[in-house]
């Protein structure tokens, strides 16, 4: 969202008469309504450039023009520092160097409409195809770098996304739509917004629903080892093409209803897709994973004087994940002339209230004081089960059995003081109880000056957290034994940058420092720190691995871009680019971060074409090369090479067809493999997930009349 | 129109909310140890794979000898060691999870105060690191 959209009602005409207008106005007036409007950073409504953190706002109009179609490919293709990268069952993001593989997404925290989305269980972040959320009906997504816990709590370790759904009054109408990766997916869907009178209630209403159905891409996998059935026979895993692991269905519907002080939304989504585990057997038509979510945020803005309005959230939310695999290796299906079907079972229900008093002392916004509580309760239930897979009956009692439910409580505060024009201060603290561990207080301190014209420079020091998710904490099985206490894991971010405006172009250089510590990780038992384990009576049998904090990371870098438009925004520009050095550190001896790209970053251009004619976009990403997952159990720390991925876009209404429109993509990527590892990988060369090297899209959509 | 719309979009919610809400079963599954749930899926002997006879001439060479005889100290270790040695638990790159679980049950070890469990591994380090070749499967 740009300023320009929030003034539009605002300025009045007469401040715009073609006499008072000369270049120079203009010229700043342009430049000041193009400044995007974030309110991640600091919950509240600000310019980018005053944002106590380093902000992107990628806007609907972006994401139609350059052809996305995930919050992945949203976020690398169009913000700056963060890289995504496209795995076969959903997509990893990282930040400044950092990315921790397998994390479920959880080192971002993921808002819709300012409600949390990482559930207890995993904190699990959907970022790929089953995000939940029809992009069509997106207003906007603000990605804040950085450490953002002080008014967030867990989770904001790397960032902050929060997908912003339109307003009925800026959606307005009903639109269906499909679009379809030629020969490989179809999504349809349909959107519809509306403005109208609830009990006599200025009201607005957003729906959105899609459905997805997915039949590839299909990749060929080679033959190799996936260990020893019992007789001592060698299995095998791939040498063929995964057919039923390219199946998927989802489905997915939101709804935002905004009437008078009440802003609600409601969304639903299901999805099926493929399991790849790595000790599963090889494109099994019973091994897939049921995900599904259900929640409904409410928001509440009480305006009690000129001074203080105070902001209410309650929210509640359930998800649950039911996965199933087919297993014949020995070494997890020790039972001869088996299969063992494992059946892991997840379901996290959380709900909660926020209240937060905002003091405007001043009553222009130079002195501000945020207060806030936010507490929820949370629940899981869990278990693994194992069944013969002919017959169907159990062959152990369940493992994994979680059943517990919580309180935590976040308390935090923020004062925003502007002394001068040139001088914006943002300073707050949060203080997170959560009975597994010690509180944990995460401040932020920020600084905006703004010496010249269109100059800013800012400074920021911040901290973060990740409790343990459910899982880390709870999840033991006779050879998994339980964690002993977990501590959280933290983060402190040193940053500081320099901006220049000038009319609608933006340039960005920036500096930081991170470090990560107490990283939770699974700690692989030999034989000899079993047998201590043993003896020191802290497990029944011989233990496998068991949650801990193991590592800690640090990284160095830059991030720098450009951006803006001219001729009224008909060409538009971008690119943007991070280098960072990190480094992780575990039993003493450290590293390069495995995954992570040292280089990586993004371009775009677009053009609309006069008239009838269509829009033109291209837009770029790439990455260094990167080491793969667990590289230093290969021989010479095998990698994947450097890769571009460009994505050309044609989009333009249908000639002689009113309210039809089209769009259609192209997407290269130079690279055949990303880092992480599919399959058992027991060789010594590392099987890796592969990627669809061209792929053509093509949308279309209906808007009805009105 | 527009109240037509609503309306729609409001039944599509409640449609949709119930079949979201439909619950998974968690309760835990419970099979008692000695009847194993299936007859079918008892432990079957382990296959002769590897040569057992030579894999003891190794562990009773002296690097692992004082092992070897506290474990055959042990039946329940000496059948540990045994079904070990005939799964190739003790070659490079053994699985820890399948000797276990399959020679563990076999042995009917009782846990961790099982009196088998201290020497076997003992008798498993040894044999790991100066046996490997010789337990290895074919």
């Amino acid at each position: 969202m740009r300023l320009r959209a929030l003034c539009v009602g605002l300025i009045g005409v007469g401040t715009l008469t073609p006499g008072r207008a000369d270049a120079q106005v203009d010229q700043d007036l342009s430049a000041l309504l193009d400044e995007p409007v974030v309110t991640t950073a600091s919950s509240t409504a600000e310019t980018g450039t005053s944002a106590p953190a380093t902000s992107s706002t990628i806007t609907a109009e972006d994401l139609r023009r350059y052809g996305i179609h995930t919050l992945q490919e949203a976020v690398s293709f169009l913000a700056v520092g963060v890289a995504g990268q496209h795995l076969l069952d959903d997509d990893e993001l990282g930040a400044r160097g950092v990315e921790i593989s397998s994390d479920a997404g959880n080192h971002f925290l993921l808002l819709i409409d300012g409600h949390k989305v990482n559930e207890p269980y995993q904190s699990f972040d959907l970022f790929g195809r089953f995000l939940g959320v029809p992009l069509e009906i997106v207003d906007h997504i603000e990605v804040v770098l950085g450490p953002g816990s002080v008014l967030y709590g867990s989770n904001a370790m790397l960032g902050v996304i929060n997908v912003v759904t339109a307003r009925g009054k800026t959606l307005q109408g009903a639109r269906v739509g499909v679009y379809a990766d030629i020969a490989t997916l179809v999504r349809p869907w349909a959107s519809f917004g509306s403005t109208f009178r609830l009990f006599g209630v200025a009201s607005e209403l957003t729906v959105g629903v899609e459905y997805l159905h997915a039949e590839g891409p299909k990749y060929y996998f080679p033959s190799e080892l996936a260990g020893l059935l019992p007789s001592g026979q060698e299995l095998t895993w791939g040498g063929a093409v995964a057919n039923n692991s390219s199946r998927a269905d989802s489905g997915a519907i939101v709804t935002r209803l905004i009437t008078g002080h009440f802003d609600v939304t409601l969304r639903a989504q299901g999805s099926v897709s493929p399991v790849w585990s790595d000790f599963g057997d090889f494109d099994s038509p019973e091994a897939r994973r049921t995900d599904r979510g259900l929640s409904i945020g409410i928001k509440h803005e009480a305006t009690l004087s000129s001074i203080v309005r105070v902001n209410t959230r309650l929210y509640a939310a359930h998800t649950d994940h039911d996965i199933v695999d087919t297993v014949t290796n020995v070494d997890f299906c020790p039972l001869t002339n088996m299969t063992c079907r494992f059946d892991t079972r997840s379901q996290s229900r959380w709900a909660g209230v926020e209240v937060q008093p905002v003091f405007d002392w001043f009553r222009d916004g130079r002195f501000v004081t945020m207060v806030g509580v936010d507490a929820t309760a949370r629940g899981v239930l869990a278990k693994v089960d194992a069944f013969d897979d002919v017959t169907g009956r159990p062959i152990s009692s369940s493992v994994g059995v979680i059943d517990h439910s919580d309180l935590i409580v976040g308390a935090y505060g923020q004062q925003i003081w502007i002394p001068a024009r040139w001088l914006e201060l943002n300073g707050g603290a949060r203080f997170d109880y959560d009975e597994r561990f010690a509180g944990v207080v995460s401040p932020r301190v920020a600084a905006t000056v703004q010496p010249w014209k269109g100059g800013a420079l800012k400074g920021i020091f911040s901290e973060a957290f990740r409790a343990p998710t459910f899982y880390e904490s709870y999840f033991s099985t006779p050879f998994v034994p339980l964690p002993g206490p977990l501590r959280p894991e933290k983060t402190r971010s040193v940053e500081g940058s320099i901006e220049q405006r000038f009319a609608a172009q933006r340039i960005f250089f920036g500096v930081f420092h991170t470090t990560m510590t107490d990283i939770i990780q699974n700690f692989q038992f030999d034989p000899l720190s079993a047998a201590r384990f043993l003896q020191q009576g802290r497990s029944t049998v011989l233990p496998l691995y068991q949650e801990r904090n193991l590592e800690s990371i640090d990284s160095t870098g830059y991030d720098a871009g450009i951006e803006g438009s001219f001729a009224e925004h008909k060409f538009t520009y971008g690119l943007s680019g991070t280098t960072a050095y990190a480094r992780a550190t575990a039993f003493g001896s450290t590293g390069p971060l495995a995954v992570a790209p040292r280089t990586f970053g993004n371009a775009r251009l677009s053009y609309v074409l006069p008239d009838a004619w269509p829009t033109l976009a291209l837009a770029a990403r790439w990455m260094s090369s990167r080491l793969v997952e667990n590289y230093a159990t290969y021989a010479g720390s095998p990698s994947v090479p450097a890769f571009i991925e460009l994505r050309a876009t044609v989009s333009g209404d249908v000639p002689f067809a009113h309210g039809l429109s089209y769009r259609v993509s192209a997407n290269y990527v130079s690279s055949e493999r990303t880092p992480f590892l599919v399959g058992p990988t027991l060789d010594r060369t590392p099987s890796l997930h592969p990627v669809d090297p061209f792929r053509v899209t093509v949308g279309l959509t209906y808007e009805f009349p009105q | 129109m527009k109240t037509h719309g609503v309306a729609v979009a409001l039944l599509l919610i409640s449609a949709l909310s119930p079949a979201l809400g439909a619950c998974l079963d968690f309760t835990p599954v419970t099979v008692p140890p000695k009847e194993g749930g299936d007859p079918d899926a008892d432990i079957d002997p382990p296959d002769a794979s590897v040569d057992v006879a030579a894999c003891e001439v190794c562990v009773k060479r002296p690097t692992c000898s004082t092992e070897f005889a506290a474990c055959t100290g042990t039946p329940k270790c000496t059948e540990m060691f045994t079904c070990g040695a005939a799964q190739g638990c003790y070659s490079a790159g053994a699985d820890l999870v399948g000797c276990l679980t399959i020679c563990g049950q076999q042995a009917q070890l009782s846990g961790q105060d099982d009196p088998a469990v201290g020497p076997f591994l003992a008798l498993y380090q040894c044999a790991t690191k100066n046996c490997s070749l010789p337990c290895s499967l074919p």
